[in-house]
């Protein structure tokens, strides 16, 4: 039998009890929500489907910090871009996220591509961006050795972020400051109750207050349950390849196309991650299920083929991995390209308050969206709070043992022994880490959540010497059994029971 | 690192049988010797498979893999080596300063020489980019074989193979006696990769089918893996539409070949092979970086343990040497190439020394063939050769030659 906790043991708060806020979803936008909030005086509830916080688009996408180039001036992508690109660096400094403002590259592989650089240019220069420049080959090769352009974008204030990284960051920190996650919970309507409103879940009712619906690619059809007229999103998958950190030691920054007329997305690119490893994607293909993450074939090829004209010595033979990510889109495939984010309160309940289309650039945008809601609808209607700063507990995300100078190393070492003994050998992951990840405040003990918060798994190999040292640490020292193994969640089981049952006679 | 640096004649890295020859025979001619090995238990692979037929060509006996390490554990140990296991070696410097790290503690050490014996890793699901989803329930064939034997744990009912490795073939057999249903074992080439005897004992005597020229071209199931899609490939390597047929099944392991474990090897400055991702090396087994010894499956993937013990012995030997100041080696630039000719998918070394007097060459044939005639040539002078009666890419073969005045590049061909 399994021994360990699951989040469904937690009851669901329920006998009349309502909460300030209810948050649905939690990605990057609803932690970022869920930090901000727990600054202040309130009672907050997140609901999430899933087993962990960020498991769908928020950890499946470019880790791109935007720069503005790439949205009308007008609009509400343009203005969080914007804020949030500024709000981000601080909280990554905050929490100790990584990040890294490594600047990115549009290339034209062809003086035909030309004129789309500078209408970027302009866009962005419009929204303010800084340091824009359309250089020659000459300066492509002196910023990026190996990329194949007649001209390209210099876009100095564009960034990388661990987008996982600081989804749980956010989350775990508002979580030590009191806000409830019920995970494995899916909340399925929104209706009006007494005094505020009830989201009903799989797992009973929630009530709050005022209702935050950041539920991604279900924003839409959630938000009609209660707000008929609120927009349908139309899921579009995103394949990604990662490359093995071999390949990142020769990528300073990202490598972008032009971007394609009426794409749904901004063309496959090349991108370095804080960790190391190069991306490569994201595809766009329209799908109709919105839970759909399967990988095709013939998409990373395609990935390899455009990416390649931009980087042609490219090493293809390096690929460690696939990922794929659906957008959320606000435009159907007939219509193509992007809509703009959608920030609704409810006509007749306007304490309901929808986020919808969130998609690119939302992890950019995140932190600028969550003081937007706290700031401009929560507290202009009932003001918040704040918390004395003694009482908000700081959590930062630890750095990667892997990371520190050898001086620093051994003197964590002497202070435990446990980072001394590496569990992990692609990602230099010790047991000291392993431990600190399945310690998280969120109570989450998947293989997939300890993968996010240690890296362990996460490396070339796939974990086929952490998984086994894995294993045994948490069968010997720990007391798990076999069934207490999952992957994603309970639905997601690693190994099906004990080979030989222990005997007792 | 407050205590001092230890000094050695020869450090080597892994402790599987190629590691545990190498310490051996190096501390036998004399060197003070330390072998490093990240697990707790000396022996490398060998200690999770618990299958026998280790030993045969070293021994003349048939043994288990633990058993099989144990002869060179205590051959080690016997001759002195100093072996410290349960540490990692996080980095080498060409000058051959080690900084490895423990439960505890973080320690330097350094050595004359080196020897590289840290084995390989498995291609996972990614690499071979399979199409699909990404559910709980897709393990290497060899990750497999130690949470079974090592762990007591089932790691599912009804199981697909992919590929014919060896690894594969022998949990084909294991899972089937665990009560698992193996399903079928899928190979993308016409022919096993795994050894004849292997797909004999592992799945002929339990009537497990094999599908030669098939791959699995997608996975199913979100959550834990429901079935796999498994398609005809043509001669050119592409599925043949209308070929597909699925497969319900809870596991699909993996058993798609073995990647020599170079990251260490590479950030020290040592040149990798594009065809074996092994080192290159002289017949001494020294790489480029003077000083540095490769051998066993982090030069080349080896089909017997004791092919890898074997080679491991040479290279500990050639260390030892080196350690007194004998170097058996020339440096890249005065050597003289070692290529791969037709019917020849490498040779291992991939160079020799002028003043060296004779080569064991180690390779493989590039597909299987019948009676073949193996061909040593240098210039127009052929300077070796052999008769197979067979020849399987999945066997190594060997052929030792005498040097003696080289007209230019020795070519390894077959016909």
């Amino acid at each position: 039998m399994p021994r360990l906790e699951r989040p469904t043991d937690q009851p669901i708060p329920g006998g009349g009890s309502m909460f300030d806020i209810v948050l649905i979803g939690a990605g990057v936008v609803g932690s970022a929500i869920a930090r901000v909030l727990s600054q202040y005086r309130c009672t907050v509830a997140v609901i999430e489907k899933e087993s962990d916080v960020g498991m769908a688009a928020s950890s499946r996408n470019s880790g791109v910090i935007h720069a503005g180039i790439n949205y009308a001036p007008d609009s509400l992508r343009a203005r969080f871009c914007m804020q949030g690109r500024k709000l981000l660096l601080t909280w990554c400094d905050e929490l100790n996220v990584p990040y890294k403002v490594c600047g990115k590259l549009i290339v034209a592989p062809s003086e035909e591509e030309v004129p789309g650089l500078r209408r970027l240019r302009s866009t962005g220069e419009a929204n303010g961006v800084p340091g824009l420049a359309i250089i020659g080959p000459n300066e492509i090769t002196e910023l990026q050795p190996g990329i194949k352009a007649v001209a390209a974008l210099h876009v100095p204030s564009s960034g990388i972020v661990s987008p996982y990284a600081m989804t749980l960051a956010m989350a775990e920190e508002a979580a030590v400051n009191g806000v409830t996650f019920l995970l494995e919970c899916e909340a399925t309507q929104i209706r009006p109750v007494d005094g505020g409103y009830a989201v009903d879940t799989d797992r009973g009712t929630v009530s709050g207050r005022w209702v935050i619906n950041s539920a991604g690619i279900h924003a839409g059809h959630l938000a009609q349950t209660i707000d008929p007229e609120a927009p349908d999103l139309y899921p579009c998958v995103g394949e990604y390849l990662i490359l093995d950190k071999q390949v990142g030691e020769s990528l300073a920054m990202s490598v972008y196309p032009a971007p394609p007329v009426g794409g749904a997305g901004l063309g496959v690119h090349i991108t370095p991650t804080t960790e190391g490893n190069v991306l490569l994607g994201p595809s766009d293909e329209y799908v109709s299920d919105p839970e759909t993450t399967s990988c095709a074939g013939k998409t990373a090829d395609q990935l390899l083929e455009e990416a390649m004209i931009m980087w042609p010595a490219l090493p293809r033979h390096l690929v460690i991995g696939a990922y794929a990510g659906i957008r959320a889109k606000r435009t159907s495939p007939s219509v193509g390209g992007f809509g703009d984010f959608l920030i609704r309160q409810t006509p007749s309940a306007d304490r309901v308050v929808h986020l919808i289309g969130i998609e690119s650039p939302g992890l950019t945008a995140a932190p600028a969206i969550a003081d937007y809601v706290v700031h401009e609808i929560l507290h202009a209607n009932e003001p918040l709070v704040q918390k004395p700063l003694s009482e908000v507990v700081h959590r930062p995300w630890s750095t990667r043992f892997d990371d520190l100078p050898e001086e620093e190393k051994e003197r964590l070492v002497a202070k435990d022994p446990n980072y001394g003994d590496i569990i992990c050998r692609c990602e230099g992951v010790t047991k000291h880490e392993l431990l600190h990840a399945l310690n998280n405040p969120l109570g989450v003990k998947t293989l997939t959540g300890i993968k996010y918060r240690c890296r362990a798994t996460m490396g070339r190999c796939s974990g086929g010497y952490c998984l086994p040292r894995m294993v045994e640490i948490l069968q010997e020292e720990h007391g798990w059994e076999p069934d207490d193994f999952v992957l994603r969640g309970p639905s997601s089981p690693a190994f099906a029971g004990r080979l030989i049952e222990e005997r007792h006679d | 690192m407050t205590e001092q640096i230890r000094e050695f004649d020869v450090a080597v890295i892994g402790g599987g049988p190629a590691g545990l020859a190498a310490a051996a025979a190096a501390a036998s001619q004399g060197a003070q010797v330390a072998l490093i090995d990240r697990n707790s238990q000396l022996g490398g692979i060998l200690n999770q498979c618990i299958h026998d037929g280790f030993g045969l060509h070293a021994f003349g006996e048939v043994l288990t893999g633990p058993e099989f390490a144990d002869r060179y554990v205590r051959r080690a140990t016997d001759a002195g080596v100093f072996l410290q296991s349960n540490t990692l070696v996080t980095s080498l410097a060409p000058s051959g300063e080690i900084i490895c790290s423990r439960y505890g503690q973080r320690k330097q050490l350094r050595a004359k020489a080196i020897v590289l014996a840290m084995g390989c890793r498995e291609r996972t699901r990614g690499m071979i980019r399979i199409p699909g989803y990404r559910p709980a329930g897709v393990y290497t064939a060899g990750t497999a074989q130690w949470l079974t034997n090592l762990a007591n744990v089932r790691i599912g009912r009804r199981v697909v193979i992919l590929g014919s490795g060896d690894i594969g073939l022998i949990m084909a057999r294991r899972l089937t006696w665990e009560g698992a249903e193996v399903i079928a074992v899928i190979e993308k080439l016409p022919y096993p990769s795994g050894l004849p005897r292997n797909i004999n004992q592992c799945l002929l005597d339990y009537e497990i089918p094999l599908h030669l020229s098939h791959s699995v071209t997608c996975i199913h199931g979100k959550d834990r893996v429901e079935r796999v899609t498994v398609s005809r490939f043509d001669e050119t390597g592409t599925p043949v539409a209308g070929s597909e047929f699925d497969l319900v099944c809870d596991t699909l392991l993996l058993s798609v070949g073995l990647i020599p474990e170079n990251e260490l090897s590479r950030r020290a400055g040592v040149v990798l092979d594009r065809t074996t991702s092994g080192a290159t090396v002289g017949a001494s087994y020294m790489t480029n970086v003077p000083g540095i010894f490769s051998c066993g499956n982090v030069l080349h993937i080896h089909d017997l343990a004791d092919w890898a013990a074997e080679e491991g012995e040479r290279a500990g030997a050639s260390a030892a040497k080196y350690a007194e100041g004998i170097h058996g080696d020339a440096v890249v630039e005065e050597s003289i190439p070692i290529r791969a000719g037709d019917g020849i998918r490498y040779v291992i070394p991939q160079r020799v020394s002028r003043s060296t007097d004779q080569v064991l060459m180690s390779f493989r044939v590039t597909e299987p063939r019948g009676k073949t005639t193996i061909r040593a040539i240098s210039g127009k002078a052929m300077i070796g050769s052999t008769q197979l009666n067979k020849a399987h890419p999945a066997t190594m073969v060997q052929l030792r030659i005498q040097i003696e005045d080289l007209a230019g590049p020795v070519e390894v061909t077959c016909s």
